[in-house]
C-alpha cells in the first residue's frame, strides 16, 4: 500500500477548512493541506534530507466505522510513516491504537501523532524552506551543473559564507543561474543554511561537504 | 479528610500569621461590620498564636463559644479544599451554599419555601438533568429543541413532578404559584450556562506579520455600486446608454500596501479567465493610460510596480491570498498559480474576511473616491447616497471610459503615497528598497516559457458524410471544423487531439494522437469575421437555439440583438462586454512559441464594423 497521490476527497473540504495549496519536490503535484501545520510540516520534510518522498493525505480508512484519512505519508531511505497532526496531538485512543497495529502489522509503516506546536516551533525552519522550494519547484528542466560545480569550488576555499556573497542583487536577472544553482545546494544537503531567522542576504550558507 | 481547626494549624503553621491571608479592608464593608470584623480579627488571630480561649473571651468581652465557632469557621474543613480565612471573620457572611435541612413545608406544617427549589433539584430523580437538557437543546437550536419561556419552563418542570408522582401536598404544590419564581430564576441561569461560549484550549497561533514584499499578495474582487453609462454610435447616430454594475479585481501586496494590478470586468459576475487575465498582468509590464479625462493627470512617479523593470516583473509571489468565490477554485488557477507563479494558494476560512484585510480595506479606500458619485446601493431607501429617481431615468454623467481612467490614477496614486506604517515611505519606495536591499524570490520561468492557461486540449472524432460529399470535419462548440488537406480520409472516424486558445476559437490546430501537427481547422465562414471566445460562442449558440437570432451572420445579428436591447442596463453591459472582445487586439501575452495562436487573421475584419462604442462623453460634448 504504497500511495503516490492524495485521495480525491482531500478536495472536499475546501471551501470549509483553511486550505493551502503548494506544489513540493518530493510531492511534486499541488497538494491540498487541511492546515497551515500540515503545509509547515510539508516544508519541514523537504528540509529532511532523509525523506525520499511523502503524499499528503494518503489512504481513505474505516476505523470503528467512522472514516479516517491520515494527514502525511512519509517515505524515508530505511523505514515508513503516517502521520496525523493534531492541537497537543491529542489523538483518541479507540483509533489510535487501531492504526497503530494495523499500519505495523499489515504493511510495516510506523503510524505517529505530532503536535501541531511542534511543527510551529520550526515555523521560521519551514518558512525559508518554502521560499527555497518555491524557486526550485518550476526550474526543473534548467540544468545548473556547471554553476553547481563552480559554487562547491568556492565553498570549498570559503566554507562559510553569506547569501549575498553569492546572489548579486544588482545583476539577479543575468545571474539566475547561479542562485538557482545555490538551492538546488541547499536542497541536495551540500550546503546548509542557518534557520535562526527569516531567508535573507545575511543568511549564513556553509559547505556540508 | 476533615480537619477541625487545630489540626490545620498543626499542619500548617503559616496559617497563624494574619497578614499573609487575602486582606480585605474593614473600610470596604458596611459600618455596621466594622467593629464586629476587627474584633474577629483579633480574636483569630490571638487564639491561633496560642492564647486561651477564656482569656481572649475574656479580652474581648465575647462568650468562649463564639470564639471557637469563629476559630471553627475560619481554619476546619475538608484537607482538599482551603480554609476560609478572611471570609470567615466577615460578620454574617455565608461560608456554604445554602442548603435546606429541614423537611419541605406542605398544608399542615408550613416551614417556608426557602431553599426548597434546590432540594428538589438534588432529591428528585433526574429532574437536574431533565431541565438542563431541555435548556440545552433550547440555546443550541437543536433539531430537537423547543423554545422555551420562563411560563413553558415551569409547565414543564410541574409536569415532571407529576410523572414522577411527587406529593400533591408538598412543595411546590403548596405554594400559590408553584414555585414559579424559583423556576424563572434558575432558568435564566441555565441560559445563561449554555449560552457563553465554552473557552477553547487550543492554543492561538499568531502569525508573524508579513515583512517582505511579494511575501504575500491578497487578491479579491467588488462589484462596484457606482451608476456608468456608455454611448453607442450606431449608423451615425450616438447615443448614452446606463449600464449595470461591473465587477473590480484587486491585488495588493501585504508587507508593502502596494497595489500590484486590478481588472475592470464588464460583468457582475466574473469568471476564472477573469482572474486569469489579472494574474497574467501582473507579471507583464504597465503601461499607463491616455487620460482623455479633462483634470485627471497621473502625479509624478505614480504607477504600478511591473512598470519598475524587468526584476519587478519577474518577482516570485509567495503566498496568494483568495476568497472562496468559484472562480477562486477554478483547476486552470489552480494550476497556474502552483505550476507557472510557484507560489501558494491560501484559500482560508469562509465568511472570515478579517484575514485578507488589506485588499478588503484598498477596497474601502477606494469607494471614498468612488462615493463621491451616487451609488446604486445605499442603507435605506431614502440614503441620499443614493440617485435621485429623476436622475436614474436618464443615463448616468460617468462613462466607462472616465471611470476606467480615474480607477488607474487612485490606484497608482495610493502607491505614491507616503504612509504611516510604512514609516513614512511610499508603498513604491518601499518596494523599490526592499527590492534592492532584501532577497525576494525571482520567477525566472514567467519570463521564460509559462504555459499560456487559455490553451485548451480536447480529443475529438473526424467525420464524414457519404450523402454530402464534403471534405472530412470535426464538431467543436455547436460548430463544424473544417480546412482543405488538413483531415485527410485515413483519419475519418478515428479521433485526433485539437488546441485552442479559449478566447479566440476562430481557427484550432489539430495534431493527431501521435502528437504529429496536421494543420489548421476553420470555423465557418459566418464565424470568422471577429474573434470570439468559447463563452461567447455558447451564449450566441443558445440564442440561436432560443429562435431570437438568426443563425446566419450570427456574430453580426448577436450585435443587433443586444443593440435592440440596450435599454437594458444588462444588456448594455454585455454589448460593452461583446464590442471589447471583438475588437480587442490579440495580446501580447499569448507565448511566442505558440504562433497557431499569435498570429490572429482576420483582425483587419474589425474596422469594417460599423458598430463603435464610445464611452468619453466630454470628448462628445467638447466636440459639440
Amino acid at each position: 500500500m504504497t500511495p503516490k497521490q492524495q485521495v480525491k476527497s482531500a478536495s472536499n473540504i475546501l471551501v470549509s477548512a483553511n486550505c493551502f495549496l503548494q506544489k513540493f519536490i518530493k510531492f511534486p503535484e499541488i497538494g491540498i493541506f487541511h492546515s497551515h501545520a500540515e503545509l509547515l510540516h510539508a516544508a519541514l520534510l523537504e528540509a529532511n534530507h532523509e525523506v525520499i518522498s511523502f503524499v499528503p493525505q494518503p489512504f481513505k480508512l474505516h476505523v470503528n466505522g467512522r472514516r479516517y484519512i491520515p494527514d502525511c505519508y512519509i517515505a524515508y531511505k530505511n523505514k515508513h510513516e503516517v502521520i496525523e497532526l493534531k492541537p497537543r496531538g491529542e489523538f483518541d485512543d479507540d483509533r489510535k491504537i487501531p492504526l497503530q497495529e494495523m499500519f505495523k502489522n499489515d504493511y510495516g509503516y510506523e503510524f505517529k501523532v505530532i503536535s501541531n506546536e511542534s511543527v510551529f516551533e520550526e515555523e521560521v525552519k519551514a518558512n525559508n524552506w518554502l521560499f527555497i522550494i518555491r524557486t526550485l519547484s518550476n526550474a526543473d528542466e534548467i540544468s545548473t551543473e556547471n554553476q553547481e560545480q563552480d559554487l562547491l569550488e568556492k565553498f570549498f576555499h570559503k566554507p562559510k559564507q553569506q547569501l549575498g556573497d553569492v546572489i548579486q542583487i544588482n545583476n539577479r536577472m543575468n545571474a539566475y543561474l547561479d542562485e538557482l544553482a545555490l538551492f538546488r545546494l541547499i536542497h541536495n544537503g551540500k550546503l546548509n543554511i542557518s534557520n535562526e531567522k527569516q531567508l535573507d542576504l545575511d543568511t549564513e550558507v556553509t559547505s556540508c561537504i | 479528610m476533615h480537619l477541625n481547626w487545630k489540626q490545620r494549624l498543626d499542619n500548617d503553621p503559616s496559617l497563624k500569621n494574619v497578614h499573609d491571608w487575602v486582606s480585605v479592608q474593614p473600610s470596604s464593608l458596611p459600618r455596621s461590620k466594622q467593629s464586629k470584623f476587627v474584633r474577629n480579627i483579633k480574636a483569630v488571630t490571638k487564639v491561633a498564636n496560642g492564647e486561651l480561649i477564656k482569656d481572649v473571651a475574656k479580652e474581648l468581652n465575647v462568650s468562649s463559644a463564639a470564639i471557637s465557632i469563629l476559630m471553627k469557621k475560619t481554619f476546619s474543613g475538608d484537607s482538599d479544599q482551603p480554609p476560609a480565612l478572611t471570609t470567615a471573620l466577615i460578620p454574617m457572611a455565608r461560608i456554604n451554599k445554602d442548603k435546606r435541612r429541614s423537611e419541605l413545608s406542605d398544608y399542615k406544617n408550613t416551614k417556608g419555601a426557602r431553599c426548597s427549589f434546590n432540594y428538589l433539584l438534588d432529591t428528585v430523580p433526574g429532574l437536574d438533568s431533565y431541565l438542563n437538557d431541555i435548556v440545552k437543546l433550547y440555546v443550541k437550536k437543536a433539531k430537537h429543541g423547543e423554545n422555551l419561556t420562563p411560563t413553558s419552563f415551569h409547565d414543564k418542570f410541574i409536569q415532571y413532578l407529576s410523572d414522577q408522582n411527587w406529593p400533591q401536598n408538598k412543595y411546590p404544590f403548596d405554594q400559590v404559584k408553584l414555585g414559579y419564581e424559583s423556576c424563572r430564576k434558575y432558568f435564566h441561569k441555565l441560559v445563561a450556562k449554555f449560552s457563553v461560549p465554552k473557552t477553547k484550549n487550543n492554543i492561538v497561533q499568531i502569525n508573524p506579520p508579513v515583512n517582505r514584499a511579494y511575501n504575500e499578495v491578497q487578491i479579491d474582487s467588488q462589484t462596484l455600486d457606482i451608476n456608468t453609462s456608455a454611448y453607442f454610435e450606431f449608423e451615425g447616430i450616438v447615443s448614452p446608454h446606463r449600464l449595470s454594475r461591473m465587477t473590480l479585481f484587486i491585488a495588493i501586496d501585504v508587507a508593502t500596501d502596494c497595489v500590484l494590478d486590478y481588472k475592470l470586468c464588464f460583468s457582475d459576475s466574473p469568471t476564472q479567465f477573469d482572474l486569469l487575465d489579472l494574474l497574467i498582468s501582473i507579471n507583464k509590464k504597465w503601461k499607463p493610460r491616455k487620460l482623455k479625462t479633462p483634470g485627471l493627470t497621473y502625479e509624478p512617479g505614480a504607477c504600478l510596480p511591473s512598470s519598475l523593470g524587468s526584476t519587478y516583473q519577474n518577482a516570485g509571489i509567495g503566498t496568494i491570498s483568495l476568497d472562496n468565490a468559484l472562480c477562486h477554485h477554478s483547476h486552470t488557477v489552480r494550476e497556474y498559480i502552483c505550476n507557472e507563479m510557484a507560489a501558494t494558494i491560501k484559500l482560508g476560512l469562509p465568511a472570515h474576511p478579517k484575514t485578507r484585510n488589506v485588499v478588503e480595506y484598498a477596497f474601502n479606500r477606494l469607494n471614498r473616491h468612488i462615493h463621491r458619485f451616487s451609488c446604486t446601493t445605499g442603507s435605506h431607501p431614502k440614503d441620499t447616497k443614493k440617485e435621485s429617481l429623476s436622475n436614474a431615468k436618464k443615463p448616468p454623467v460617468l462613462t466607462v471610459n472616465v471611470l476606467e481612467d480615474i480607477l488607474s490614477v487612485i490606484l497608482t496614486h495610493h502607491n505614491n503615497t507616503p504612509q504611516n506604517r510604512l514609516a513614512g515611505h511610499s508603498p513604491l519606495s518601499m518596494i523599490q528598497s526592499q527590492m534592492s536591499n532584501r532577497l525576494i524570490r525571482i520567477n525566472h520561468h514567467m519570463s521564460a516559457s509559462p504555459k499560456n492557461p487559455f490553451i485548451r486540449e480536447h480529443k475529438v472524432k473526424v467525420c464524414w458524410s457519404s450523402k454530402e460529399k464534403r471534405i472530412p470535419y470535426i464538431h467543436f462548440q455547436g460548430l463544424r471544423y473544417s480546412a482543405p488537406n488538413v483531415l485527410d480520409s485515413s483519419l475519418i472516424k478515428k479521433e485526433i487531439i485539437i488546441k485552442y486558445d479559449y478566447r479566440d476559437i476562430r481557427k484550432l490546430e489539430a495534431v493527431t494522437i501521435k502528437g504529429e501537427k496536421l494543420g489548421e481547422l476553420n470555423a465557418p465562414l459566418s464565424w470568422q469575421r471577429y474573434k470570439h471566445s468559447v463563452d461567447t460562442r455558447k451564449y450566441i449558440v443558445n440564442l440561436i437555439k432560443q429562435k431570437k437570432i438568426s443563425g446566419k451572420d450570427p456574430l453580426h445579428r448577436v450585435f443587433e440583438y443586444l443593440y435592440k436591447n440596450r435599454e437594458f442596463p444588462s444588456e448594455a453591459l454585455s454589448l460593452v462586454n461583446l464590442i471589447t472582445e471583438f475588437t480587442k487586439e490579440q495580446t501580447e501575452q499569448l507565448p511566442a512559441n505558440d504562433q497557431v495562436y499569435s498570429s490572429s487573421g482576420p483582425r483587419k475584419l474589425i474596422s469594417q464594423n460599423k458598430f463603435k462604442w464610445k464611452a468619453n462623453i466630454v470628448r462628445k460634448r467638447e466636440s459639440k
